[in-house]
């Protein structure tokens, strides 16, 4: 009693009320914590998934893309985990020989042509085939615009607005043999390799670049079962290739086997594969 | 009256249970947008390289679109809408083979646009290079026969001779051609002439022949190959003296001299001259076969006649009317047909 009055009512919790709720509350905070694991493994599964992907297809579309214009002779050199080859850049055509002097146009792309990107040249003989010179585009090029292209116009080439695209190009291999309507090629020699990766040492990865030069990791994520595969007219099928076997001018198929792997993950994220398999025959190889 | 903590008629139960499920519930959704972010974002990854891979095969469908469809003179640009994609074709002269051929680079410049992001199309350049052929023959002599013999006899006249005379059309006057081409044996009697540089020529066998005028036969006899006029005649007074149609008749032609005219005829049949028929032709003429032609016709063929392209002729006679190379005409009656053909191993991918 204060100041003769009675104090208000405040009933607490009695100590079942208390037990009882506990156990709700337990059950509810079990459930939603179940939830929210379930849901958090599953989000780094597509995560996982997603990233193994993401990898295989990058592979995948980078290696067909640069298998994809190959001209015969194409291959420089073929291994199971590797495969060389002359990337057409541009192909041309001479309209205009004067003794060493050739005069050919060539589309090269304007500004976004590099000419550090150039490997060799190659001709094409009226066989269809191609034969190949290492040489840089400054040992070769000598002028490019008007000149040249004047040159061109006399034996029907439309010039105007394009004369960016004629080129005089100089001591081109066998040039006492060129003759106007020769088609030539400038190519860039590409390594694609595949190999552990810098980035992750327990996976493998896609390199590209120049041989003897700094190869780029362009995708990781990759496993052993990746591969290259090779094919000829002569062979039912696609084989493995190792160095000096077979004459790499009959290659006229090769198979890029991108397989990754993902390793199991934290909250037990399993394990997943993924695997894509393009067959690229060169569209410049008959 | 009693006043209880938590509002009027309430009570304060204070729990924790519903804060903690509003705390996970907000931290659930808060994990679940950024996957859902991620699982976005990697698929527009693979959307992205999806589109580009459709933008590569609608230029490449382009190309192939433009060279095997492309008839007569060759276009600058074309537009193809294909696979959901758009195909923009440009052509560009790059050299003048010979008179008759000239190469051609042929870009297709293929863009696949999704339509959630219009500002975004996927692009992808190919280019090839393709000879377009002005004539669908090689012109090897002013008569061409698949016949092991051929006779020129009585007052027939065939010449291997360009009668095109200088600046009547590029490059004339050709030079001359043989007079007859056959298989084995050219003959000329009683009066009848042929003339040429050489005067005749023999290549053995069938296929030598077809093989050395390399004509699309079967291309060009196929209904679905379209001609101007298909088993009906033009009104050629209606045409500019300077059009030289494509005609193709189906089956056996017996011209007489009101069917006279220009162009590039296709008898897919035998093409028989009528005793007493004045028909004259200015331009190509290609049959299946050819029926003898008798002493009293008065045919004039200005251009070129070949023959037994789509299988092998018998003895053939010509006893009267008058064949002569024309390159004009020739050039002018091919062109209704010239076709581009992609010239193998210079396909690249552009920049």
């Amino acid at each position: 009693m204060v100041d003769g009055k009675a104090s208000p009512s405040v009933q607490g919790f009695t100590l079942l009320e208390a037990l009882i709720a506990m156990v709700l509350s337990s059950v509810v905070v079990m459930l939603v914590t179940s939830v929210f694991v379930v849901q958090n493994r599953f989000y780094s599964q597509v995560v996982n998934r997603a990233s193994l992907h993401e990898s295989v297809r990058t592979a995948a579309a980078l290696v067909s893309s640069d298998l994809r214009g190959l001209a015969s002779g194409g291959v420089v050199a073929a291994e199971p985990d590797s495969v060389v080859i002359r990337a057409p850049l541009a192909m041309g055509v001479v309209c205009g020989v004067d003794q060493r002097k050739a005069y050919v146009f060539l589309p090269l792309g304007g500004s976004a042509f590099r000419a550090d990107e150039v490997s060799g040249y190659g001709l094409r003989d009226a066989a269809g085939s191609w034969s190949y010179t290492s040489a840089e585009w400054s040992s070769v090029h000598r002028a490019s615009g008007p000149g040249p292209a004047g040159v061109c116009a006399g034996v029907g080439a439309e010039v105007e607005g394009v004369s960016e695209d004629f080129h005089r190009l100089d001591d081109l291999a066998g040039s006492g043999a060129l003759k106007v309507g020769d088609m030539v090629m400038v190519f860039q020699e590409r390594v694609l390799k595949i190999g552990v990766s810098a980035l992750d040492p327990s996976s493998k990865a896609i390199y590209r670049g120049r041989p003897g030069g700094t190869l780029a990791e362009v995708a990781t994520g990759l496993s052993e079962e990746s591969g290259f595969w090779y094919g000829t007219p002569a062979e039912q099928g696609l084989r493995r290739w190792v160095r000096g076997r077979g004459n790499l001018e009959g290659v006229n198929k090769i198979q890029f086997v991108a397989a990754g792997a993902a390793p199991s993950g934290r909250l037990g994220v399993s394990p997943s594969t993924f695997q894509l398999t393009v067959t690229v025959p060169p569209k410049n190889v008959r | 009256m009693c006043a209880e903590a938590g509002g009027p008629g309430g009570r304060n139960e204070g729990g924790f249970a519903l804060a903690l499920v509003v705390m996970l519930l907000f931290a659930i959704g808060a994990a679940g947008t950024v996957g859902y972010q991620i699982v976005r974002s990697e698929a527009f990854q693979a959307q992205l390289a999806s589109e580009a891979s459709q933008a590569l095969a609608v230029a490449e469908a382009g190309l192939q679109w433009f060279t095997a469809s492309q008839q007569g003179t060759v276009r600058d640009t074309a537009t193809h809408a294909v696979n959901g994609g758009i195909a923009r074709v440009s052509t560009r002269k790059v050299l003048e083979v010979s008179p008759h051929e000239d190469l051609f680079l042929v870009t297709s410049r293929g863009i696949f646009t999704d339509p959630r992001r219009p500002r975004m199309p996927a692009v992808r350049t190919v280019s090839q290079y393709a000879l377009h052929s002005r004539m669908p023959l090689r012109p090897m002599a002013a008569l061409v026969a698949t016949s092991p013999r051929v006779r020129v006899r009585g007052s027939a006249v065939v010449d291997g001779a360009d009668q095109s005379p200088v600046g009547e059309c590029p490059a004339a006057p050709h030079p001359s051609v043989a007079g007859v081409l056959a298989r084995a044996n050219v003959q000329t009697w009683g009066g009848g002439r042929v003339s040429g540089t050489p005067q005749s020529m023999t290549l053995g066998s069938f296929a030598s022949v077809v093989q050395a005028v390399g004509l699309p036969w079967k291309v060009l006899i196929d209904p679905s190959f379209p001609v101007e006029y298909d088993d009906r005649w033009p009104a050629f007074a209606s045409l500019g003296e300077m059009v030289l149609p494509a005609i193709r008749v189906k089956g056996d032609f017996a011209p007489t001299a009101g069917e006279s005219g220009r162009g590039l005829l296709i008898v897919t049949g035998t093409l028989g001259i009528p005793d007493g028929s004045q028909w004259e032709w200015k331009g190509v003429v290609l049959a299946g076969d050819l029926a003898n032609v008798g002493p009293n016709t008065g045919f004039a063929l200005e251009g070129l006649l070949v023959a037994g392209q789509g299988s092998s002729m018998g003895n053939w006679d010509m006893d009267s009317g008058r064949v002569v190379f024309h390159s004009c005409y020739a050039l002018q009656a091919g062109a209704a047909v010239a076709r581009l053909v992609p010239v193998s191993g210079t396909w690249f991918q552009g920049f």
